[in-house]
């Protein structure tokens, strides 16, 4: 199984590499910098965890890929077990990345490790909306856009006209809010991920466009 | 064996497939027929990679659906490729755990697929550097991987130069002795003398079906070749082609009765070909 994971990554490496260079960066930047906490919770959360919902939109790559899809969709293994496997093992993954990110930065203090929680419970948000984004498009670059779309949205509203909207943790004001945020992105996280897992259950290659 | 039960298949108010009811038992099936006959989503239904509007699959009386039916059926469509990066023992061991194939089995039967198909040597051989012939191949191989009772191949010789062709067409021959192959195609020449039934479509129905031998019966004793220096002629029958030598015409005619200077001459799978769809247009 471990094999399979990696030739399945194999295909998606360059989107790993390039987040794996931004997380060097951040660490980089987090470690020498004297940026305030907070700020560097607001950069993490607006550049880094986006690429998670890239992650979980190229690991479906050869089940929405023209020359992949329709031999990939013949196969008897499970939709179940793919969908599950491969959503969990990228967002453990990049959780496992966080975590050496934020080691010896930021888990000194209790509230920290609270923005932590809210951080995770973000990743499951972005892994679970790109799961459902290529699962309902069936597009990996439109799908990719969508995520960028709403990160730059979220950055260019200074005046906070999206708020209301806003999935990031950084923003909460005080320990309760950010813990009511953490359970709310749990369980929309969720309704997603089954609403993703079942339209990947029924996915034909109808209606995906040549 | 298998029994195809009044499938159709429309997309909005266009129906590509009109009540299809056919029943095999072993051998090679070819399916013969143009662009847009309705071969390839047929094909498609019975990889269960689309759904049909109505109908069903039936395996040894029962029907079958989903992942049941997966686990019986061998495809390789029109399109394929594979990971580039991979090698092609390593997409293989993919694919053994996409088809869930017991961990133990999985060597030896990727060692028998690669033989079968004469790819024992290039099992390192990045799939994106094979070449058209050799990623068929492969196609074949995944296919076969799991020992499916069925295997269902689209086009298999697209693209593919002379010499791979006819390998091609002797790789399909032999997998036959084991179980039930579709082959679909336009190309007559991809299925004649290798299939054991045939069926030609057209606009989404069976023209015509049934053994080989049987169907091309059908126009024995009743091809004839005319040669008239005319380039058009009244006959009592079917002209199913034209072809012209210095100044004299060729034509080829279905009729029950012996033309004016008509020779009786032996049908070929083409001749049937051209006669269905000729008759289909005209009817």
């Amino acid at each position: 199984m471990i094999n399979n994971m990696i030739y399945s990554y194999k295909e998606i490496k360059k989107i790993i590499v390039v987040t794996v260079i931004v997380f060097m960066l951040f660490g980089f930047i987090c470690n020498t910098g004297d940026a305030a906490f907070i700020q560097i919770i607001k950069a993490y959360e607006m550049f880094l965890l986006p690429f998670m919902g890239c992650w979980s939109i190229s690991g479906f790559v050869d089940f929405v890929d023209s020359e992949t899809r329709e031999v990939f969709l013949s196969y008897s293994r499970s939709r179940m077990t793919i969908g599950l496997i491969r959503i969990l093992s990228l967002t453990l993954g990049f959780i496992f990345l966080c975590t050496l990110l934020f080691w010896g930065t930021f888990f000194g203090e209790n509230i920290n490790r609270i923005y932590f929680v809210g951080i995770c419970a973000e990743i499951f948000f972005w892994s679970s909306l790109g799961y459902l984004l290529i699962m309902t498009l069936r597009n990996i670059m439109v799908s990719i856009s969508i995520i960028w779309i709403y990160t730059a949205i979220q950055i260019l509203d200074v005046q906070h006209y999206f708020k209301i909207i806003s999935i990031y943790v950084y923003d909460c004001d005080g320990v309760d809010s950010i813990i009511l945020k953490t359970v709310l992105l749990f369980i929309l996280s969720g309704l997603l991920a089954i609403i993703a897992q079942k339209r990947f259950s029924i996915m034909t290659i109808d209606g995906i466009s040549e | 064996m298998i029994e195809i039960k009044h499938i159709t298949k429309s997309y909005g108010s266009k129906t590509v497939l009109k009540d299809i009811s056919l029943n095999f038992n072993s051998g090679i099936i070819g399916l013969l027929g143009p662009n847009g006959a309705g071969k390839t989503t047929l094909l498609r239904i019975m990889a269960t990679v689309t759904e049909a509007s109505s109908g069903e699959i039936l395996f040894d009386g029962k029907s079958v659906i989903g992942k049941k039916l997966r686990e019986k059926i061998g495809y390789l469509p029109q399109q394929f490729s594979f990971y580039r990066d991979l090698s092609v023992y390593e997409s293989l061991e993919h694919i053994a755990y996409m088809k869930e194939i017991e961990k133990n089995k999985i060597h030896s039967q990727i060692d028998k697929c690669l033989e079968r198909v004469n790819l024992e040597d290039r099992k390192k051989t990045k799939v994106g550097t094979l070449s058209g012939g050799m990623l068929r191949r492969l196609g074949i191989a995944q296919a076969l991987l799991g020992d499916p009772e069925v295997i269902l191949v689209d086009e298999p010789t697209a693209g593919l130069d002379p010499e791979e062709r006819i390998r091609f067409r002797e790789l399909l021959f032999e997998m036959k002795k084991e179980r039930l192959v579709f082959i679909s195609t336009h190309i007559v020449g991809d299925i004649e003398g290798i299939c054991d039934d045939l069926v030609i479509m057209n606009e989404g129905m069976v023209l015509l079906d049934g053994n080989y031998k049987d169907v091309i019966n059908k126009i024995e004793n009743r091809l004839w070749i005319v040669h008239s220096k005319s380039e058009f002629i009244e006959i009592d029958g079917l002209v199913i082609s034209k072809t012209k030598s210095g100044d004299t015409y060729a034509y080829k005619v279905i009729s029950d009765n012996k033309p004016n200077d008509g020779t009786l001459i032996t049908p070929s799978l083409e001749d049937l070909y051209i006669f269905c769809l000729k008759r289909n247009v005209i009817s």
